[in-house]
């Protein structure tokens, strides 16, 4: 029994240092991402011109009539897209960070995590909105990123629902005498 | 809608058992016990109600009342 309770407590404790440890690799991953985006955003006037540039040498994979195509060879509307872009993914991001950081504390299932998660589901929407427009005026291959990003809004909306539901049930239960 | 509502104050105060003792005799902390007095409480254990009827020598009928349409409202009148 003393044995069985030992490799309990072993097995928690094993259980939380790796779950810790974990949450600061994710941290870590999203704070890079954080940095390729303000760098990405930085540099978005060169991406642009690169991208321009390439659209009308006809780069493979773009929308035949693309290079003609005033949306995709214009300057402006390619930049505004891209800081669309640049910004939904840091509003993400940072709705990650924050998040993260809630759970590092003990914080899961509270309204902040709630409204967090609808806001990660809104930016994945935005992002597939994005990329639906981007693939079918500019570059065929911007499809996968908005099935990607429409296919993560759902699977974050359906975590969102669960850690509603979550919240209510803890809520429940902390009233409970 | 209406709602339950624990009348443990009132036999608190015929028993004459200050609300400290009481937690500390039904095993419950003093936080949880206000939670059941101020009527904020969503559910209510067995176990608890055993032992509160136990200590205060009463039936469950006499800590809990149905007062119907009343739904969300509390000892301390919030709703």
């Amino acid at each position: 029994m003393v044995i069985f309770m030992y490799g309990t407590q072993e097995k928690e404790n094993r259980f939380l240092v790796t779950g810790r440890r974990s949450i600061v690799l994710t941290k870590l991953c999203v704070a890079l991402l954080l940095l390729v985006c303000a760098a990405m955003m930085l540099a978005g006037p060169w991406i642009t011109r690169a991208f321009n540039e390439w659209i009308r040498r006809g780069g493979r994979c773009i929308v035949p009539g693309s290079a003609g195509n005033p949306l995709a060879t214009s300057f402006p509307a390619v930049l505004v897209i891209g800081y669309l872009c640049g910004t939904t993914a840091i509003v993400m991001l940072l709705c990650m960070l924050r998040f993260l950081r809630r759970l590092e504390r003990g914080e899961v299932f509270t309204e902040a995590n709630v409204t967090e998660l609808r806001r990660i589901g809104w930016c994945c929407g935005a992002g597939a909105l994005l990329g639906l427009i981007l693939g079918v005026f500019i570059y065929i291959l911007f499809l996968i990123v908005a099935g990607a990003a429409g296919f993560m809004m759902l699977i974050v909306r359906i975590v969102k629902n669960a850690f509603e539901q979550a919240l209510r049930m803890k809520d429940e239960l902390d009233y409970t005498v | 809608m209406g709602r339950i509502y624990v009348n443990l104050n009132v036999m608190m105060a015929k028993r004459g058992m200050p609300a400290g003792t009481l937690a500390e005799r039904i095993g419950i902390t003093p936080a949880n016990l206000s939670i059941l007095k101020n009527n904020k409480a969503k559910a209510i254990r067995f176990s608890t109600l055993e032992a509160l009827c136990r200590e205060l020598d009463c039936q469950p009928a006499e800590l809990l009342e149905y007062r119907p349409g009343d739904a969300g409202r509390t000892e301390d009148g919030e709703a």
